[in-house]
């Protein structure tokens, strides 16, 4: 892992310097931030169920720019959903933009790290949003700490390549199981971007097993830029959601390809916090509401129309 | 009459001059016009042929450029990253599971895309995009549906395999099918085939131009094989078919050929056909022209022909334009002419009536004049009959007196006459009465009838014995001698006997006149004499009566005048001038004729002869029956 992170920063100090410098400032602003709200009030920034965001007449959507779920003009599938859901509370609309760092934080007011199967709790964070949808991927760890809602997209992970890589695409077996180790088989000596506490995190897939040379992609940068850094030869592969690598497809045909599963089929959902089941429960019955009337439908072939061809169950009357 | 028509002769003979140019200039231009409109006709015939003929052959090359870029478009197509990075990433090993789905999807979109955006004038242009792998495997289907067993070109053909989109032609059950077949290479090896089938029905309608429905020109597409692609719904196209063949092997003659085709089921119409050639490609455009379109229903000749007779017709017609206007002006004056002379006509008429209104008038009151003169004339004959008829009845008066007196005489002396005696003078006396009764009853009819016009069957000799008698005794006393000599056989005459005897007693009073105003010194005895008899005349006998003088006659001058109304030489008091004026009217009213011959100093003769009736207008008269004299003598 430490060697991985070194030769991770050894790339990008020749590739990125300046993105360095920018994140350690981000880091210690933040820092700065964060203990400046703890000193005077010792406890989380506000944060509350259905009643309490009625009252004041808005909803904070936390969001990170990613895919089409959020793109870097603030629209996307999610936002346009939030905005709808916002709506139908009879409620304002607000985007808060957060990091996979950090969006956990900012939803509950709590600083967690899975370790292994166990969290550890770092210390406390400002609430910053009442809901996470941002393409967020239904993760074992992060069940335990926020509730989630119906299922919102389908997704998986999927190691991708340059188009001229000399890693050959698995051969569907029809066991997915199979087809996951054949992937992790070609691994060897193979540098792969990963990004920590995200869906793309190596942990949750075991490749810190394989002899994959794993490469972390910063935290704070755009989970869409993992792609064009392979491409840029930043790494020899990387990991990589379905719902991007479908959009990285129609963008750059040719020029990268999709060597086989790295994860079993998985769900992405909207995450609330533990304390406002009153919101989760409205929001399940709007999306509910929308699957049934063809409203989500409308809204995922908008930004994710192939994404039928690899789950033609999905959204399926 | 002859002045005033000639002006407008005249007139219209510059007139007819004048329009008889203005025609011949206008058959002249028309000839010119016609002249121009041959050489026009001809060069149009030729333009619109040479048109046909052009636009022919631009819509070939607009099918040429067309077909082109449908290999382009499929060339495109087949070299895009999105169907390169499948045959590359298909090559690479990718799954169709993970990841070629989504290529399959994006070209999916791209075939839609172009099928969308191809379009003319908002007509697509293609109907279907295939994408199918080298051995014929369908991979992407536009129309959403795999039909491997509708695929029937052999895709392995060497114009394929070459690298270069092709147009190919599908025969299926509806018609032919257009496709363009274009490979799909990765570096230099072939992945597949992206194939297209184009729709006719925009081909026909932007290209061809092929009419929709029966019209006298339409345009098909022709294969090297003799077969004409029609548009389905062109049931014409559908007839040239079927005529095809033997169409083209026509001569051909400025690049056309002719035939004859029934269209639909309307009759066999003679076309114009032209085959242009499609360059690069197996195709002709083919168009096609009803030839009446082209050349006209009627040649330039006949048209020059019928300029020629429209020509004709102008003449005549201006011939007879000129003719019934010189007519109607002639017949205009004419009747003006006519108008006056009508008015003029009428005025005289006017005139005329006015003096036979005058003239009547004069008339009546000369009539009027002349009945009270003939009036007067008669009562002076009866006065002058008064002292005649004096003496008349004087005589029997003075006898009946007597024989009363000397009856009276005898009776108071007592001595009476014997009974037979007074008898005897009564019966005198009462015969004397009659005698008297008959000259007042004479006198009084002549007063009524004399100028009356009835007539009736008489006796000549009556009536001048009877006229003689009223004046009979008077002449006697004024010392004249009266001779009477009768004609001794019956004299009919038709005629009013009291006018005549008023004619007798006119010249009777004429010649006492002449008596009277002998000279003196003359010895002989005053005689007239009356004397009547009947003699031939050339219409038949006559009966003269002739009252003759020895007075003193007449001189001729005189004698000329005697019988002129109011000429008179006697003093005022005495005579009116009109006693043998009305005479000779009495007389010639009854067909008869009056004559005078005098010799001044000798006497003069007045001889009236009337005709004498015939026994045909005696049997007439019921009033005389005579038998032993059927006519005069």
């Amino acid at each position: 892992m430490e060697k991985s992170k070194k030769g991770f920063l050894g790339i990008s100090a020749k590739s990125k310097p300046i993105l360095e410098k920018r994140d350690l400032s981000l880091c210690l602003l933040a820092l700065l931030v964060f203990g400046c709200l703890l000193v005077p009030f010792g406890r989380s920034a506000w944060g509350g169920d259905l009643e309490e965001i009625l009252k004041s007449g808005k909803l904070r959507h936390l969001g990170i720019p990613y895919a089409n779920f959020i793109t870097a003009e603030k629209t996307g599938l999610d936002v346009e959903l939030m905005k709808e859901f916002a709506s139908k509370l009879g409620v304002k609309y607000e985007y808060v933009e957060s990091t996979w760092k950090n969006i956990v934080a900012d939803l509950i007011g709590k600083v967690v790290r899975p370790e292994g199967e166990k969290l550890m709790v770092a210390g406390e964070h400002p609430i910053q949003g009442d809901v996470i949808a941002t393409g967020f991927t239904v993760l074992p760890w992060r069940t335990k700490v926020v509730n989630f809602s119906e299922m919102t997209f389908p997704t998986g992970v999927w190691l991708v390549t340059r188009g001229d890589s000399p890693l050959q695409p698995v051969v569907p077996t029809g066991d997915s199981s199979r087809d996951i180790q054949s992937v992790k088989d070609k691994l060897s000596n193979v540098s792969v971007l990963v990004l920590q506490d995200s869906c793309l995190d190596p942990a949750l897939y075991g490749l810190e097993k394989t002899e994959a040379v794993l490469k972390y992609f910063p935290t704070g940068q755009n989970l869409d830029d993992m792609i064009p850094a392979v491409m840029a030869k930043m790494a020899d592969a990387t990991l990589m959601d379905v719902p991007v690598i479908l959009t990285a497809l129609q963008r750059w045909p040719g020029e990268i390809k999709v060597i086989g599963p790295v994860s079993r089929t998985q769900e992405m959902a909207c995450a609330f916090p533990e304390t406002s089941p009153h919101l989760l429960s409205a929001f399940n019955d709007f999306l509910r509401q929308c699957k049934k009337d063809g409203t989500y439908r409308r809204l995922v072939a908008k930004y994710y129309p192939s994404v039928f061809v690899f789950y033609p169950e999905f959204l399926k009357p | 009459m002859i002045e005033q028509m000639k002006t407008p002769s005249g007139m219209n003979r510059k007139s007819a001059l004048a329009i008889l140019i203005v025609c011949l200039s206008l058959v002249g231009f028309i000839g010119l016009l016609m002249g121009f409109n041959y050489r026009s006709q001809e060069a149009l015939r030729k333009s619109t042929l040479m048109r046909f003929r052009l636009d022919s052959e631009k819509r070939a090359v607009a099918l040429e450029y067309f077909f082109s870029e449908r290999k382009y478009d499929l060339g495109s197509i087949a070299a895009s990253k999105e169907i390169q990075s499948y045959f590359i990433n298909k090559a690479m090993g990718m799954s169709e599971q993970y990841g070629l789905k989504v290529s399959l999807f994006v070209i999916g979109k791209v075939l839609e895309k172009t099928i969308q955006e191809r379009v003319v004038q908002g007509d697509g242009i293609y109907a279907r995009f295939l994408l199918v792998n080298r051995e014929g495997k369908v991979l992407v289907d536009s129309a959403g549906a795999v039909e491997e067993q509708r695929l029937k070109i052999a895709l392995h053909q060497p114009g394929v395999e070459s690298g270069e989109p092709a147009i190919f032609f599908e025969r299926t059950n509806e018609g032919v099918n257009i496709l363009v077949i274009a490979p799909c290479f990765y570096g230099s090896r072939l992945g597949g085939f992206l194939i297209s089938w184009l729709r006719i029905g925009t081909i026909f309608d932007h290209f061809v131009d092929s009419p929709p429905a029966v019209s006298s020109k339409g345009s098909a597409l022709s294969l090297e094989d003799g077969g004409l692609i029609c548009p389905p719904t062109n049931r014409e196209c559908v007839s040239f078919r079927k005529r095809f063949p033997d169409l083209m092997a026509q001569e051909r003659k400025e690049g056309l050929f002719s035939g004859t085709v029934a269209l639909g089921d309307a009759p066999p119409q003679e076309f114009l056909l032209s085959s242009v050639p499609i360059s690069k490609m197996p195709l002709s455009l083919v168009s096609w022209v009803q030839r009446e379109e082209i050349q006209g229903a009627v040649t330039p000749s006949e048209m020059l022909l019928g300029a020629g007779f429209l020509a004709v017709f102008i003449l005549l017609g201006a011939g007879l334009l000129l003719r019934y206007n010189t007519l109607n002006l002639l017949l205009t004056a004419r009747f003006k002419q006519a108008e006056k002379q009508q008015n003029i006509l009428g005025e005289k008429n006017r005139q005329l009536q006015d003096e036979i209104h005058r003239r009547q008038e004069a008339e009546g009151k000369l009539e009027l004049q002349r009945t009270l003169r003939m009036r007067s004339d008669r009562l002076r004959s009866l006065g002058e009959m008064a002292a005649g008829i004096a003496h008349e009845l004087n005589q029997p008066l003075v006898g009946v007196r007597g024989l009363a007196e000397l009856l009276l005489l005898q009776m108071e002396s007592g001595k009476a006459p014997p009974k037979e005696e007074i008898s005897h003078k009564i019966d005198l006396i009462v015969r004397q009465a009659d005698r008297m009764v008959h000259i007042i009853n004479h006198v009084r009819l002549f007063a009524r009838d004399a100028g009356n016009e009835k007539t009736s069957l008489v006796d000549l000799n009556d009536v001048v014995h009877s006229g003689v008698d009223l004046l009979r005794t008077q002449l006697g006393s004024q010392g004249l001698m009266l001779e009477e000599h009768l004609f001794s056989e019956y004299l009919p005459v038709q005629l009013n006997p009291f006018s005549v005897e008023e004619v007798i007693l006119n010249l009777l009073s004429n010649a006492r006149d002449a008596l009277t105003e002998r000279k003196d010194g003359e010895t002989s005895t005053p005689r007239i004499q009356v004397n009547t008899w009947s003699e031939d005349g050339t219409d038949g006998k006559l009966a003269i009566l002739q009252i003759s003088d020895n007075g003193a006659g007449m001189t001729p001058e005189v004698a000329g005048k005697v019988f002129d109304p109011f000429y008179t030489t006697k003093a005022p008091d005495r005579g009116t001038g009109l006693g043998l004026s009305i005479a000779k009217s009495i007389v010639e009213g009854f067909g008869g004729k009056i004559s005078i011959e005098t010799k001044e100093g000798e006497g003069t003769h007045f001889t009236v002869a009337f005709p004498c009736s015939s026994q045909k207008d005696r049997n007439k008269n019921e009033q005389i029956d005579i038998v032993e004299n059927p006519d005069c003598g």
